[in-house]
């Protein structure tokens, strides 16, 4: 084995044949267009679900105010959360593919930092007002006059630390998979970032 | 874009290009479903990102960043960092058979050749994959976005590296 043998290996290297993918076009055009109609078919999917959700609170009867903002708050920080986390989610759609290869890695190392992000502050602030709107909504449940034997206090208490921990395991889950995950790649995408493999 | 356009540049990548990037795939993963499956990919990202060609680059330069940036971020979820056992896969597919010695000779030292780069680290694959191809450490560096000069060093590098693991397989 020669050095000069690596450029002979160099010629015969462009021997190594395709598969056949003569169907690769038609396959692509069809997943274009179901794509587009799955897409669609999401946004409807939304919208009915949002539509009887809010259909179905105005039928019931006996809600009291609490119960109404607890509710509200919980919707709200829920949507505001999802809507935080779609924004910021490693989409590889996201990504301009036809770019230099040093730009995409930062492109794609800035954008799974954005999504580690997510399960910061964000993440806190979600579990508070969930806890939040939790017990406002218990309020409006369990009025002192009906609640007989049952401790409101006990029964705030109990639930809040069921939503804390809940999203406790939420986030210890979530940093184990950014670990075993996206640590990794961000290292492996950093070298061709800034060029440390050819210092 | 329209889609007759789309379809239009679509196949001209596909017809110039398919092979190189096919091999590009061979260089990156070595066995053979993956390959496939790495290749699909890379062209489902050439049909979805052809709107967004602007044309400041040639074409090809343009497909391959897409094939090299598709690699990178390749199957990232399932076995990104799993080792792969590529011990298994044997080539077995030159076209040329007019010599059965010589054709044995040529899918031996392949296989030697395609394993040795799966040994190498992953931004170093593709590139001497595209050294491979032919192309320039010009063309490479607009590829991939670093100087031609690292190019040169990091492929000086790479071809020991090469040098070193084909010599261990002389040896056996």
């Amino acid at each position: 084995m020669t050095m000069n043998e690596l450029d002979y290996l160099g010629k015969i290297w462009g021997e190594i044949p395709a598969t056949d993918s003569s169907q690769t076009i038609t396959k692509l055009k069809k997943l274009d267009f179901f794509q587009k109609r799955i897409n669609r078919l999401k946004v409807v999917a939304i919208i009915l679900l949002l539509t009887s959700f809010i259909v179905s609170i105005n039928f019931l009867s006996n809600i009291t105010l609490e119960v109404y903002i607890g509710v509200s708050i919980i919707i709200a920080s829920t949507v505001i959360f999802i809507g935080y986390y779609l924004k910021n989610q490693f989409y590889t759609s996201k990504l301009d593919y036809g770019v230099e290869s040093a730009k995409f890695a930062h492109e794609a190392i800035s954008m799974l930092r954005k999504q580690n992000g997510i399960f910061g502050l964000p993440f806190l602030m979600f579990i508070i007002f969930m806890i939040v709107g939790a017990n406002i909504m218990f309020l409006g449940m369990t009025p002192d006059s009906e609640s007989g034997s049952a401790n409101p206090l006990y029964f705030h208490i109990i639930f809040s630390v069921l939503i804390a921990l809940s999203g406790f395991l939420g986030l210890l889950v979530r940093r184990w998979r950014i670990r075993k995950e996206v640590t990794p790649l961000i290292e492996e995408l950093s070298r061709f970032e800034n060029g440390k493999s050819y210092e | 874009m329209n889609i007759q356009q789309k379809e239009k540049l679509f196949l001209e990548v596909y017809t110039d290009y398919r092979l190189t990037i096919y091999r590009i795939c061979y260089g990156y993963i070595y066995e053979k479903e993956q390959v496939d499956d790495l290749f699909q990919e890379i062209m489902l990202n050439i049909w979805n990102s052809m709107e967004k060609f602007k044309g400041d680059s040639s074409i090809g330069t343009w497909a391959y960043r897409v094939a090299v940036n598709t690699a990178l971020l390749y199957n990232r979820k399932t076995k990104q960092y799993k080792k792969v056992s590529r011990e298994a896969t044997e080539l077995n597919t030159l076209v040329d058979h007019s010599c059965p010695e010589e054709h044995k000779l040529k899918e031996t030292r392949l296989n030697q050749l395609g394993l040795s780069i799966s040994r190498l680290e992953r931004q170093d694959r593709l590139i001497i994959s595209l050294i491979l191809e032919g192309l320039t450490y010009d063309q490479v560096a607009e590829i991939v976005g670093i100087k031609a000069n690292y190019v040169g060093v990091k492929v000086n590098r790479i071809k020991k590296q090469l040098y070193e693991i084909l010599k261990k397989y002389d040896n056996e």
